[in-house]
C-alpha cells in the first residue's frame, strides 16, 4: 500500500514538473514563432523610375515611355502599387504618320512570394489594372489602283480610351543601402479601345500597340523612402 | 557594391534576352483581310430562295484606270462575288455579263469612309452603300442587307433572278 501512495505522489510530482516545464516552455516557442509573421503593417514606402521604355526607344523603336512607380510594403507581404507614365510614339511608313502622347496610369498589387524573409530583396507576382485617355494625329492619302484617284487623309487630335490589365512577375534586389534594382515582366490583356470613325488607334501608351494582347518588360531604379517604418 | 555589378549584368543579360524574346515571339499583323473592303454580292433564284449558279459569271467595272475592267472573269457556279467599289466616286458602275450573252448593268451609289487600322495595314476605304440601281434583263430585284461594308465579311446586297 505504501508502495502504491509512493508510486502515486511520483506520478503526481512527475506530472506537475512535466506541465510546469510544458508551461516555461510554452512562451519560449511562442518567442520563437513570432518574428516569422513580426512585420508590422506598414515596411516603408518605394519610389521607382523604369529605364527600360526609354532604353527601348534609343534602340530604334518608335515607342517611348517612362513612368514612375510608387509602392508600399504591407505585412512585407503585400505592395499595393500606383504607376504613372507617359508615353509617346512617332513613326512614318510608306506615306503615313501616326504621332501620339499621352498619359497612363494603372493600379494594382504585387505579392512577395519570400514574404517570411526580412530582406528586401524578392519575388513576386502581380496584376495590374491599367487605362489611358489619349489624342493622336494620322496623316496620308488613299489610293485607288482600280478606279484610279487618291483621297487624301488627314484626322488631327482624335480621341480616344483604353483599358487593359496585366500580370507582372517581377524581382528587386537592393544594391546599395535604401537603392533597389527590379525587373518584370508583364503580360498584358486589352478589355476596350475606344475605335473612331475614321481611324484605330495603333500605340496605347502604357499598353503598346493596338493588340488583344502584349508583353512588357521593365527594368527599374527604385528607392526607398528614409522614412521611419 | 558587388551586389551592384552583379544586378545591373543579369538585369541587362535578362532584358536582352527576353527583349528579342519577345520582339521574336510577336506575329506581325495579318492585313490579308483588310486587302480591299468590297461588298459581296449574292446571287440568289427567287423561285427557290437557295443560291443561284450561273454557268459563268463575268463582271467589267466601268470607269477604271484602264476604261472598263474586267473585275471577274467567267466565274462557274458563283453564288457570291466580292466586287469592289470607287473610293473617289460615290457612284460605281458594272455591268454583269452571263452565259447566255445576256448583260445586267448595275449603279451602286455609296459613301466613302476611309480608315486607318494600323502602321502595318495602312488606310484602307470603307463604304456605305447607299442605294443600288439595275436593269432588268436578268436580274428580278435587289435587296441591300447590309449597308456598311469594312473588313468584317458579310453579306451586303442580294441579287434576285
Amino acid at each position: 500500500m505504501r508502495k502504491r501512495i509512493f508510486a502515486y505522489i511520483i506520478n503526481i510530482a512527475a506530472l506537475l514538473a512535466l506541465s510546469f516545464s510544458a508551461f516555461a516552455q510554452g512562451p519560449k516557442k511562442e518567442e520563437l514563432k513570432v518574428p516569422k509573421e513580426a512585420f508590422p503593417l506598414y515596411n516603408g514606402t518605394f519610389v521607382g523610375v523604369d529605364l527600360y521604355g526609354l532604353g527601348n526607344n534609343m534602340f530604334g523603336s518608335s515607342f517611348m515611355n517612362s513612368e514612375v512607380s510608387v509602392d508600399v510594403n504591407l505585412k512585407n507581404r503585400f505592395f499595393p502599387v500606383l504607376e504613372v507614365g507617359y508615353g509617346k510614339v512617332e513613326d512614318e511608313e510608306d506615306g503615313v504618320s501616326y504621332s501620339s502622347s499621352a498619359p497612363y496610369f494603372r493600379i494594382g498589387m504585387n505579392y512577395n512570394m519570400m514574404f517570411k524573409k526580412k530582406s528586401m530583396s524578392h519575388l513576386y507576382l502581380g496584376a495590374r489594372y491599367g487605362f489611358s485617355t489619349l489624342s493622336y494625329d494620322v496623316k496620308g492619302t488613299v489610293l485607288d489602283d482600280l478606279y484610279s484617284g487618291e483621297v487624301p487623309f488627314e484626322y488631327m487630335g482624335e480621341k480616344t480610351n483604353a483599358h487593359w490589365m496585366e500580370l507582372v512577375f517581377g524581382l528587386r534586389a537592393q544594391v546599395y543601402k535604401n537603392f533597389l534594382m527590379g525587373w518584370s515582366i508583364r503580360y498584358k490583356a486589352r478589355f476596350s479601345v475606344k475605335e473612331n470613325i475614321h481611324s484605330t488607334p495603333w500605340y496605347i501608351p502604357g499598353f503598346g500597340e493596338n493588340k488583344s494582347s502584349n508583353f512588357g518588360v521593365t527594368y527599374s531604379l527604385i528607392y526607398k523612402l528614409p522614412f521611419k517604418k | 557594391m558587388k551586389n551592384l555589378l552583379k544586378f545591373l549584368f543579369l538585369g541587362i543579360f535578362l532584358c536582352s534576352v527576353i527583349g528579342l524574346t519577345l520582339t521574336a515571339c510577336e506575329e506581325a499583323d495579318d492585313c490579308s483581310l483588310t486587302g480591299r473592303p468590297s461588298p459581296r454580292f449574292s446571287f440568289v433564284d427567287k423561285g427557290t430562295p437557295k443560291d443561284t449558279a450561273f454557268d459563268t459569271l463575268t463582271v467589267v467595272a466601268l470607269n477604271t484606270i484602264q476604261g472598263d475592267s474586267v473585275i471577274l472573269n467567267k466565274l462557274t457556279g458563283a453564288s457570291y462575288a466580292a466586287l469592289p467599289l470607287s473610293y473617289v466616286n460615290t457612284k460605281t458602275a458594272m455591268i454583269f455579263e452571263y452565259s447566255n450573252g445576256l448583260r445586267d448593268t448595275l449603279w451602286i451609289t455609296h459613301t466613302n469612309i476611309e480608315h486607318f487600322l494600323s502602321m502595318d495595314c495602312g488606310i484602307t476605304m470603307y463604304h456605305q452603300i447607299d442605294k443600288v440601281e439595275h436593269t432588268k434583263i436578268q436580274i428580278d430585284s435587289i435587296v441591300i442587307i447590309n449597308s456598311r461594308v469594312d473588313i468584317n465579311e458579310k453579306e451586303n446586297i442580294r441579287v434576285y433572278y
